[in-house]
């Protein structure tokens, strides 16, 4: 099965979905609540930014299709 | 895919058929099937293709079947329920059924948002109930088909292996909205029950802010989670302990709103609730607080499902639809 391409990791766009610095709002439940509790857990200092960027990817890898929209609206073009 | 009331003696024809099933309805109907691939939970309420109805004399039929490539049953107590993200198949969903104001039902509710690989596991499912009136002496109970015997104290799961090429993906529909003039209001510490907490920054007795509000019954506190409105549903108010107690846990580390009243819910329902086209619904159920407060007995909504005392997608929900889709990724 071949995945829908999403942006690289590098993308600092990652990053700013976790720290708040860019608010948007996924249309999948999932992400919603997976973004929430990233968010938490990095203040809390529960995990880093690195793995929460890593999670948060790995689960827009598996999700790809359903989050494709929202990673456009996010990321642009990759 | 099955999605509606049977008979029993139809419901024994889908399990010797082997199919796996999802099975809602009274007691004494459940105790009388077959071992084979199904879980079940007592529920008397439904939303069925021809409206909402309470019947002690069908079981509502859930076939999970299409799809799965694999499947296993497990029963969790709540020393065991954390496992269910590790015994989940690596692609694929579970469905779990908890029976309501049970250790397990408390643990799942408090915890499931920390179990291991949540997010990449999706575990839809609810809170097992009876007959409103009959709260107070009738237990609710899940079922496992290994057994076919009930179990008013385990939690029961099917977990459903998916080819590689299929996603399965929760959602969920909250008919409340936050009151944007609401208070926010957090806890001190997370449970079911609630009393002193903080109200726009003001140290108040939860119960008497209510209270002096005239908050209607029915409506949730909200907190908003990345923009999923995530519900807690008030089970009773009182003023005089001041004491609030809730059908799920509020956490201390969010933060919580009141709703916007709802004139007629039926109404709001048809207006909002959209299912895309392309959304084939695999598994779906409603709160039963929508059937009440809705006065939904023969009204059709949209969807069609078992009327839950709480839903399950990934964690706790209240006054929530939730739905389950398959999808192929090419």
């Amino acid at each position: 099965m071949s995945e829908i391409n999403i942006p690289p990791k590098t993308r600092p766009e990652w990053c700013g979905m976790i720290n708040g610095k860019i608010n948007y709002q996924f249309t999948n439940y999932v992400l919603q609540i997976h973004i929430h509790k990233a968010r938490k857990d990095v203040v809390s200092q529960k995990i880093t930014m690195n793995t929460a960027v890593d999670n948060l990817y790995q689960l827009c890898t598996k999700y790809s299709l359903a989050v494709i929209s929202d990673l456009k609206a996010v990321f642009g073009k990759w | 895919m099955t999605k509606k009331l049977h008979t029993v003696e139809e419901t024994v024809k889908l399990i010797e058929e082997g199919k796996l099933l999802v099975l809602s309805a009274d007691e004494h109907l459940l105790a009388q099937l077959p071992k084979g691939y199904w879980i079940a939970g007592t529920i008397p309420y439904f939303m069925t293709e021809n409206g909402g109805v309470f019947t002690k004399k069908m079981i509502f039929v859930d076939d999970i079947s299409a799809f799965a490539t694999d499947s296993k049953i497990v029963n969790y107590n709540e020393n065991t329920i954390s496992n269910i993200t590790n015994d989940a198949f690596g692609n694929g969903f579970t469905v779990l059924i908890l029976p309501a104001a049970t250790a397990v039902h408390e643990e799942f509710s408090i915890h499931s948002i920390n179990y291991p690989d949540i997010f990449f596991k999706p575990i839809v499912g609810y809170v097992a109930g009876v007959e409103v009136n009959n709260i107070t002496f009738e237990k609710p109970k899940t079922f496992s088909g290994l057994t076919s015997a009930a179990d008013n104290s385990n939690a029961i799961a099917m977990h459903v292996q998916l080819p590689e090429n299929y996603r399965a993906k929760v959602e969920i529909f909250n008919l409340d909205r936050i009151n944007p003039n609401s208070a926010h209001i957090t806890v001190p510490k997370t449970s079911f029950v609630q009393s002193e907490c903080v109200i726009d920054g003001e140290t108040k007795n939860l119960a008497h802010f209510l209270s002096e509000i005239n908050y209607p019954v029915g409506l949730p506190l909200i907190a908003n989670n990345g923009g999923a409105l995530i519900n807690r549903d008030i089970q009773s108010i009182d003023v005089e302990k001041g004491v609030v107690t809730f059908f799920a846990p509020v956490f201390e580390d969010e933060t919580y709103r009141l709703a916007m009243p709802i004139e007629n819910y039926f109404e709001e329902f048809n207006k909002r609730l959209i299912i895309k086209n392309d959304e084939l619904i695999h598994y779906s159920l409603i709160c039963v607080s929508y059937y009440l407060l809705g006065g939904l007995e023969g009204k059709k909504l949209p969807i069609t499902g078992a009327f839950t005392f709480g839903e399950i997608g990934y964690q706790i929900l209240n006054q929530t639809i939730v739905y389950l889709t398959i999808k192929e990724y090419h």
